[in-house]
């Protein structure tokens, strides 16, 4: 039942019916290039086909897929940015790891708002004037 | 004090009064009808020189006066006024944007425009006012429908392409498109399209720019020009694509600069410091005194609760025109910050806050048994009459003489005010038809003062420079780097300056703080005074000698006589008890080693770094205190905001300390301490009023100074200059200032990229 269903939204879904049946079966040259820690199973034609239609994903799950769950390394590979798929050679450590910005304190402040940093790393306080603080005694 | 002494002073403070409160009638002026219309502040801005004497309508019209009708009412002004003027002087507002009555007419807003009509009939189409002399048998017309459409439809064009950004926008509430489109617009626009969008420039840190809000006007372009005299500013482009900026992106290289911000008649100039920071109406004003340097302009300190938001200009003809230099206008922040908030003593090396009678008894612990000659006080630039005064008593019943203002008074003599006082008066420099510097850069020690020069040259008066060689904005005759150049001017030989100086009838000599803060400083003086005596600088009707200081307290510590006593030497002895009254550009050589050090003062700064007690004093915008300009004018500064925590009027300190010391003041109100200066000198007692002509006894002074000099000779070799190496930074608060430190970062900047 569960392969009924799969290929009914298969067909429904025309890209995905391309990549699942059109490509492996009219062109057997399909070529199967590697996975993603997503399951994103990723392939490649070579010869036959226009450029740009030449490599393709399958997603793990294909009621529930988004092109987001390619990660930038397959991105790259998949666009023909690079040649060379990160299944074939090592990439260099991720460079995006990096953390979220658009939530909480660290996010955009706008001007004049309490958290936002004031010039010479000062915040916005209550105080009306700052006090002179007497230096430190010479040493003896 | 006695009750003659009070009545010298209630006498002025009626006088004042009513000074105040003519001016209005004065500046309104001209008509015939008894009853005055309300002035507004356009009104006010207008210059007087267009305005009759309301009262003198059933006299004859003098030579030099015509009349004409406005609106129906008939009055007089002089003759060659504008359209504009008259009107003005009939009290009948016109609407403008471009015209302001200390810059050229521009004639380019085209919003004054009105009727008028001769014995032709009416004008063929509505005539700017600002632009069209006022000829004889001319009715004016303001009130037609011809006019009110005129302006409904320039007002119309204008507000095209202005963005509707008010509520943004730091100059609503007292904005004068707003204003006058609410008087004089219409109910709506037309327009559809696209708002025209101009990228904004970059004018330094102080002057921020919003280009998109520019009428066009060209207000601060001929500021710039005329008056700052910097070709900075200018128009680019044509029709609708014409901008106001600086051609190519730089700073606005002016001390003044600051001023555009109150021309411009929109929000396409404003304060950058001040930004979104207070709408005008949450505002309280205090009309006060400027203490950036010795020309005591006229300001409105504009305060919110505690904190001073910021200052403008006062318009005061006789000392700043219109104007303010940058250092007024923006170091305001610098009170908020270093400040001396409570009593210090010095405990294990270390200052540590104290109790106001801690303090106290720690300064009578420190002069116990000490004698008069071991002591010694030093007077600041920012000081108060009233506390200088309260300290020479001080001082003086404690038998000490060693009274000085820091490094230009030391040795100084103050017995005859001619020998240090601005004699011409400021306005003076109107009439002069010769102007020497000697040793003076007004451009950093007075830019107002400069600008007022520069007015001067700008009517064909050479300006002739003795010192190291000076930008000052406008041509000068560079004459020499000594007093030696003087030999020659009094010659009237050698170049074509000195014969203009010899044929002048009104000459006029500046000697700047560069010849006063020198060591060979009598024998300089010595020599400019026999070059004035020789030059006929001085005659019976115009007096020409003027010496220019660079600091507020400067005339005043000399006219209560900060100095020693009449016959009174300083003793030669190391002083034990030093009392640094905000002094805080003192010599070190001046405190000894081991001496007790008392600062009294409002920011933090060297005197208070070596410091043994701290009296947390008031600065100029939170006591109300009298300062001596250069020209010895006596004018108020007033209280703005309140003191800071445990700080007190300085006054008041001295008068304690006094009392702890068992000397105790005879006067314990501040309308006793003013008596007493009235008592001192009796011009303290003409507060804010234009000042006398100091007598001229340099000729008796000078003759005895000379044989003191004897013998002695002038650092030749050093070339008299300014003693100012940076204009923003001069006392303690342009030091603890922001603004003022970014303007020097942005001017050094500005310099280095020159190069």
């Amino acid at each position: 039942m569960k392969k009924v269903f799969e290929a009914a939204g298969s067909i429904l879904d025309g890209k995905i019916a391309e990549a699942k049946y059109i490509h492996p079966y009219m062109f057997k040259q399909a070529e199967f290039v590697g996975e993603d820690y997503n399951g994103n199973k990723y392939y490649e034609i070579k010869k036959g086909v226009l450029y740009g239609r030449h490599r393709w994903f399958v997603p793990p799950d294909i009621f529930e897929y988004s092109p987001a769950s390619v990660p930038p390394e397959w991105h790259g590979w998949l666009h023909n940015i690079n040649n060379d798929a990160p299944s074939r050679v090592k990439f260099l450590e991720q460079s995006y790891k990096t953390p979220a910005t658009t939530y909480k304190y660290l996010g955009y402040q706008p001007k004049g708002s309490y958290r936002q940093k004031m010039e010479f790393g000062r915040k916005r306080n209550w105080k009306k004037y700052e006090a002179w603080t007497p230096p430190a005694p010479a040493k003896a | 004090m006695t009750t003659a002494g009070m009545r010298v002073w209630s006498l002025a403070q009626n006088l004042t009064a009513n000074l105040v409160g003519n001016e209005t009638a004065w500046l309104v002026g001209g008509q015939k009808t008894t009853t005055r219309t309300v002035t507004t502040t356009m009104t006010r801005l207008f210059s007087s020189s267009a305005v009759a004497d309301a009262d003198k309508t059933e006299e004859e019209m003098p030579e030099h006066m015509m009349s004409t009708i406005v609106n129906g009412k008939e009055i007089w002004v002089p003759k060659g006024s504008s359209v504009m003027q008259a009107c003005d002087a009939a009290g009948v507002d016109v609407p403008r944007f471009c015209y302001h009555p200390k810059l050229s007419v521009a004639g380019n807003c085209r919003m004054c425009l009105v009727d008028l009509e001769n014995h032709m009939g009416m004008s063929p189409k509505p005539v700017a006012s600002c632009a069209m002399p006022l000829a004889p048998g001319t009715t004016i017309h303001t009130d037609t429908d011809r006019v009110k459409k005129a302006r409904e439809g320039v007002m119309e064009f204008l507000l095209l392409n202005h963005p509707l950004d008010c509520p943004i926008c730091d100059q609503g509430g007292e904005c004068d498109l707003q204003d006058q489109a609410m008087h004089y617009g219409s109910d709506r626009g037309r327009f559809v399209g696209t708002k025209r969008s101009v990228v904004d420039k970059n004018l330094g840190p102080l002057v921020k720019t919003v280009m998109t809000r520019c009428i066009h006007c060209t207000r601060c372009v001929r500021y710039a020009t005329e008056v700052a005299g910097v070709q900075d500013l200018g128009v680019t482009g044509r029709g609708g694509a014409s901008e106001i900026g600086t051609y190519v992106e730089k700073l606005m290289e002016s001390e003044m600069s600051g001023n555009v911000i109150d021309l411009c008649p929109v929000g396409a100039l404003t304060s950058k410091p001040y930004a979104f920071t207070a709408r005008q109406w949450e505002l309280k004003p205090t009309e006060s005194i400027d203490v950036s340097d010795a020309l005591g302009c006229n300001i409105r300190v504009d305060t919110r609760g505690t904190e001073v938001l910021r200052i403008l200009p006062r318009n005061n003809e006789g000392v700043n025109e219109d104007w303010i230099s940058d250092k007024a206008r923006f170091q305001y922040d610098g009170l908020q910050r270093q400040r001396l908030n409570v009593p210090m003593v010095k405990e294990n090396g270390a200052l540590k806050p104290a109790k106001w009678e801690e303090a106290l008894f720690a300064i009578k612990e420190a002069v116990g048994g000490l004698k008069g000659d071991e002591m010694k006080a030093i007077a600041g630039k920012l000081v108060d009459c009233e506390s200088l005064v309260a300290l020479k008593d001080l001082m003086n019943r404690l038998g000490c003489e060693n009274l000085s203002v820091e490094s230009v008074t030391a040795g100084m003599e103050a017995d005859v005010r001619s020998s240090y006082v601005f004699n011409s008066s400021i306005s003076g420099i109107d009439e002069a038809d010769c102007i020497v510097l000697v040793g003076s850069n007004p451009r950093v020690e007075a830019p107002v003062l400069n600008a007022r020069i520069r007015k001067a040259n700008y009517e064909a008066v050479q300006v002739g420079v003795v010192g190291a060689p000076v930008d000052l904005t406008f041509q000068t005759h560079h004459l020499g780097d000594s007093v030696a150049a003087l030999k020659d001017l009094a010659k009237g030989k050698g170049s074509a300056f000195a014969e203009t100086f010899k044929k002048a009838k009104r000459p006029l000599v500046i000697v700047g703080p560069g010849v006063l803060q020198r060591e060979d400083r009598d024998v300089l003086l010595s020599e400019i005074h026999n070059f004035v005596d020789k030059a006929g600088v001085v005659t019976d009707e115009w007096n020409g000698f003027n010496v220019l200081h660079d600091a507020a307290a400067r005339v005043g510590a000399l006219d209560v006589g900060f100095v020693p006593s009449l016959g009174e030497k300083p003793s030669d002895k190391p002083a034990k008890f030093v009392y640094l009254l905000g002094a805080d550009d003192f010599d070190a050589k001046e405190i000894p080693e081991g001496a007790f050090v008392v600062y009294q003062g409002h920011h933090g700064d060297a005197g208070a770094n070596v410091a043994d007690v701290i009296l947390p004093g008031a600065a100029f915008t939170e006591k109300s205190g009298l300062y001596v300009n250069s020209e010895g004018r006596v004018q108020m500064a007033r209280r703005a905001v309140s003191t800071l925590a445990e700080s007190r009027d300085d006054w008041k300190i001295v008068r304690a300390v006094s009392e702890v010391l068992g000397a105790t003041l005879p006067y314990d109100t501040i309308q006793g301490v003013r008596e007493r200066l009235v008592e001192i000198a009796p011009h303290f007692g003409k507060v804010d009023s234009a000042p006398e002509k100091p007598v001229w006894l340099n000729g008796q002074y000078f003759g005895a100074h000379a044989q003191k000099v004897k013998g002695k000779k002038a650092l030749d070799k050093v070339p008299l200059q300014t003693p100012i190496t940076n204009f923003y930074m001069t006392d303690v608060i342009s030091r603890a200032s922001r603004a003022m430190a970014k303007a020097t970062q942005a001017r050094q900047a500005a310099s280095t990229a020159k190069q």
